[in-house]
């Protein structure tokens, strides 16, 4: 069940006036529970079983963990040993098992071995690698007495299947979201100006720029990159850094949109990412909730930049190569992961030695121009269906002699339009807030209606899925 | 949309009742064929079943009382100031009442038939002996070579459509079909598309759309990855369920359809069946599917040429298999998927079609 559709626009307004209806909190939060398993049912009703299993798994180990004496500290970290393990495991047999056996194929077969092992074709529950990491953050921010064990089952089995987050993000942190399900949302404090904006800027994002921008320009440049022209393959590259970001936070925006309707806040997940001036900026703010989540729960466990330089070009390296592989079993991800690590400790030497040399408007307008290419560079390898398809894509770039088909004034102003709206003020989107909300409320609905038509109009039949369902 | 600050003012409920009421009664009143479509969709599945014959009243009513024209103008004017290459099919100009069962105006048909022949290189025999013993000689050396010696002198042009598969085939016949003098391909695939769900890609109008304006001399087909386990609603409302016998009737009929749109303007379509399938069920699947390619290849054999897969990326018993030995290289050939084509995979295919029209054309041109 996507969010541009009408079974999500019918499920949400039985949700919504159901649990503003109830009286009881308590009856709320189960009742959004059941939700939320319906919502994720949707996709094979199987796999709700291991969202259970995970949600119970942690809370029961959570609980183990809170009566155990804060000096054994042996027995504490065997137990958020137990649980990271255990998430991990069920992470890694359904994300990766196939994807360690199809290496081992490709091993066997260049080594002149042809017999095949058989694949197991697990099918990927869509979002595990969403709710098996909010599990984490639960045990461990409990090990970590960021928060206290929590003692009602609704509690941790809503915080991991929340539905407007459950299948892409934005990764919730059980610190920030369980206190808000100790009491009732106040009905008159609805955020709703602040939802209908970032529901409304989501669906521009998804339905009309990331859509027409994947169907007129990337898609075709990505599938025979070779034959197209140079400028093609170039406005390829920007296009799909545009797509991922529109696509993506679109999502990211909905859920924040969302919950606030159901009087819930998420922390935002994008803040305009590509005008960074370095790539460790670009990382606070692109995919936040998940730079944060490794940082907190990967970086600094494996000592961040406290034992020395070397160590710590070696956690960043980790980290990025972790953080690629979590986007999927492939290579693919494996080198985009790798080339982010390896600058990321290079850009930390050159800070180090020399100091940042991007405050200055020149050289931060060079040094925003160079991430962002920098960035785009890393893509061509994320978007690109083999190692070999993404070398295909920097040769074509080769290709002077070629006339231009694919762009023209509509994708152009796309994706241009796109990155110029990073360098817009931060707040321009509550500048549109404040004026939807000093209108009558009739006049509201019409404003956002008119703006669902026109989508429904212009946009294409169907809708795609996200591109971060995947993950 | 990113970075937000606290809101400044707050709404109670009844307030964003009121909102999200006037905004879902605005779709409704100006996008009613959505939820119809919609509807239509679900209506096959068991807990609505019962409730069908409803919302065919539901939808005949939302069709006689809401505003369709505003979003008509709206979505027509986009498609006529815009320079998509991929236009929607509602946006096509084909109207669909006037559409289907018209004959279309594209003149006589031209029947091509292979002849057997046995002259010059041909002479090894007939049709097939000579398409076996080409691609045996020459797959694994194209195969062998970054560049294709395919140089098919005389070849017509092509017209490729399909589905996804076919999206892993076309961009290496067009690759292929780059390095001779042979005019550049039409190609025109989609994604999660088939000739079941014509309300989400309706294929005999896009088709016709490109004949229109192009004249392409062979056709290159695939379908089928997308269509089953789905429903077909026939054009009296009736649905019929995946591996009936009225689905079977029905989606016989729109494979013909197509066959016949395109045999009215191109020599030979080359209907490639749907490859061998990882997964038992989608195995089961083409196989079903792939009967029916060859009942409507063999009523149309003047126009039809049915293109076994099975022998191309299968293994030495025709099952599936994710790698292929060609002479002295190992290849992957299928995607991790276990249904799409690699790179690889791609150019055996793109290169064996390619081969066949060539032959095809000099038995023809030999006549």
């Amino acid at each position: 069940m996507l969010f541009p559709t009408f079974e999500f626009a019918i499920f949400f307004i039985v949700v919504f006036f159901t649990a503003w209806g109830l009286r009881g909190n308590e009856s709320r939060k189960w009742f959004l529970v059941a939700a939320s398993y319906g919502f994720y049912g949707f996709w094979d009703y199987r796999f709700a079983f291991l969202l259970l299993q995970c949600s119970v798994s942690n809370f029961l180990l959570g609980l183990w963990l809170s009566k155990v004496n804060l000096d054994h500290h042996r027995t504490r970290k065997l137990i958020v040993g137990i649980a990271v393990g255990l998430n991990l495991a069920i992470l890694g047999f359904f994300k990766y098992f196939d994807f360690f056996l199809a290496s081992l194929n490709d091993v066997m077969f260049r080594a002149g071995l042809e017999r095949e092992l058989p694949i197991l074709e697990i099918i990927l529950p869509v979002g595990i690698s969403f709710f098996t990491f909010q599990g984490i953050s639960y045990i461990v921010d409990v090990y970590r007495q960021k928060i206290p064990a929590n003692r009602k089952l609704v509690d941790v089995l809503l915080y991991v299947s929340f539905f407007p987050q459950l299948v892409a993000g934005p990764i919730v942190r059980a610190k920030d979201f369980l206190p808000q399900l100790a009491s009732f949302p106040n009905p008159e404090n609805i955020r709703a100006g602040f939802a209908f904006s970032l529901i409304g800027a989501g669906l521009v994002k998804k339905i009309f720029i990331a859509h027409y921008i994947s169907q007129e320009l990337v898609q075709p440049v990505f599938q025979d990159p070779l034959a197209y022209s140079t400028l093609d393959v170039m406005l390829g590259i920007y296009g799909y850094a545009v797509q991922i970001y529109c696509d993506f936070s679109a999502y990211s925006d909905m859920a924040i949109g969302f919950a606030a309707l159901l009087g819930y806040h998420f922390e935002p997940n994008f803040d305009q990412p590509y005008r960074s001036k370095s790539l460790q900026e670009f990382w606070r703010r692109w995919h936040i909730s998940l730079s944060s989540w490794l940082r907190d729960y990967l970086y600094i466990p494996l000592g961040g930049n406290r034992h020395g330089a070397v160590k710590t070009y070696r956690n960043l390296f980790l980290t990025m190569f972790l953080g690629g592989l979590w986007h999927g079993a492939a290579w693919k991800f494996v080198i985009w992961g790798v080339m982010h690590g390896s600058y990321l400790g290079i850009e930390k030497f050159f800070r180090d030695r020399f100091g940042s040399f991007t405050r200055g408007t020149v050289t931060g307008t060079i040094a925003t121009v160079f991430i962002f290419h920098f960035v785009c560079l890393t893509w061509v390898f994320f978007a690109s269906s083999s190692w070999a398809n993404g070398m295909d894509y920097l040769r074509a770039l080769g290709n002077l002699d070629q006339a231009p088909v694919l762009v023209n004034w509509f994708t152009v102003t796309l994706v241009f339009g796109v990155l110029w709206s990073q360098f817009w003020p931060k707040d321009w989107l509550n500048a549109f807030e404040d004026r939807l909300a000093v209108m009558p409320i009739p006049a509201q609905g019409i404003v956002l209606g008119a703006l669902l038509i026109l989508l429904s109009a212009i946009g294409p039949r169907g809708i795609a899925p996200f591109i971060y369902f995947q993950f | 949309m990113d970075q937000k600050k606290p809101p400044s003012k707050p709404y109670n409920m009844t307030q964003v009742g009121l909102i999200i009421g006037i905004v879902y009664g605005m779709g409704l009143l100006f996008n009613s064929e959505g939820l119809k479509d919609w509807l239509n969709q679900n209506a096959h599945k068991s807990y609505y079943h019962r409730a069908h014959g409803n919302f065919a009243g539901w939808n005949h009513s939302m069709t006689n009382f809401t505003f369709h024209l505003p979003r008509q103008n709206l979505k027509a004017w986009f498609h006529a100031h815009v320079p998509l290459q991929n236009q929607d099919t509602d946006a096509l100009g084909f109207n669909e009442k006037d559409d289907p069962e018209e004959e279309p105006s594209f003149g006589e048909p031209t029947v091509y038939r292979p002849k057997v022949f046995s002259t010059l290189h041909l002479s090894l025999g007939t049709r097939d002996e000579v398409i076996t013993e080409s691609m045996a000689e020459s797959l694994p050396d194209i195969i062998a070579q970054e560049s294709s010696d395919f140089s098919p002198a005389n070849v017509g042009k092509i017209l490729v459509i399909g589905d996804s598969i076919m999206g892993g085939i076309a961009p290496q016949i067009k690759r292929a079909l780059r390095q001779t003098q042979a005019p550049a391909p039409t190609i025109h695939w989609k994604t999660s598309s088939g000739l079941v769900r014509e309300d989400y890609y309706n294929w005999p109008k896009v088709v016709k759309h490109i004949l229109k304006d192009d004249n392409p001399e062979y056709a290159v087909v695939l379908f089928g990855t997308n269509d089953p386990g789905k429903p077909i609603r026939l054009k009296t409302g009736k649905r019929v369920a995946y591996h009936t016998t009225g689905w079977r009737h029905a989606y016989k009929d729109r494979v013909r359809a197509l066959v016949d749109i395109l045999c009215h303007k191109v020599k030979t379509v080359y209907w490639l069946t749907l490859p061998p399938m990882r997964r038992t069920a989608l195995h089961q699947d083409a196989l079903f599917l792939n009967g029916i390619y060859r009942d409507v290849a063999e009523e149309t054999k003047n126009c039809t040429q049915i293109v076994e897969t099975k022998p191309i990326v299968g293994n030495d018993e025709g099952a599936y298999t994710t790698y292929r030995t060609f002479g002295t290289n190992r290849l992957k050939i299928r995607a991790r998927d276990g249904i799409h084509m690699t790179p690889d995979g791609g150019k055996i295919v793109a290169t064996y079609i390619l081969n066949l029209i060539d032959i095809d054309q000099q038995f023809s041109m030999a006549h």
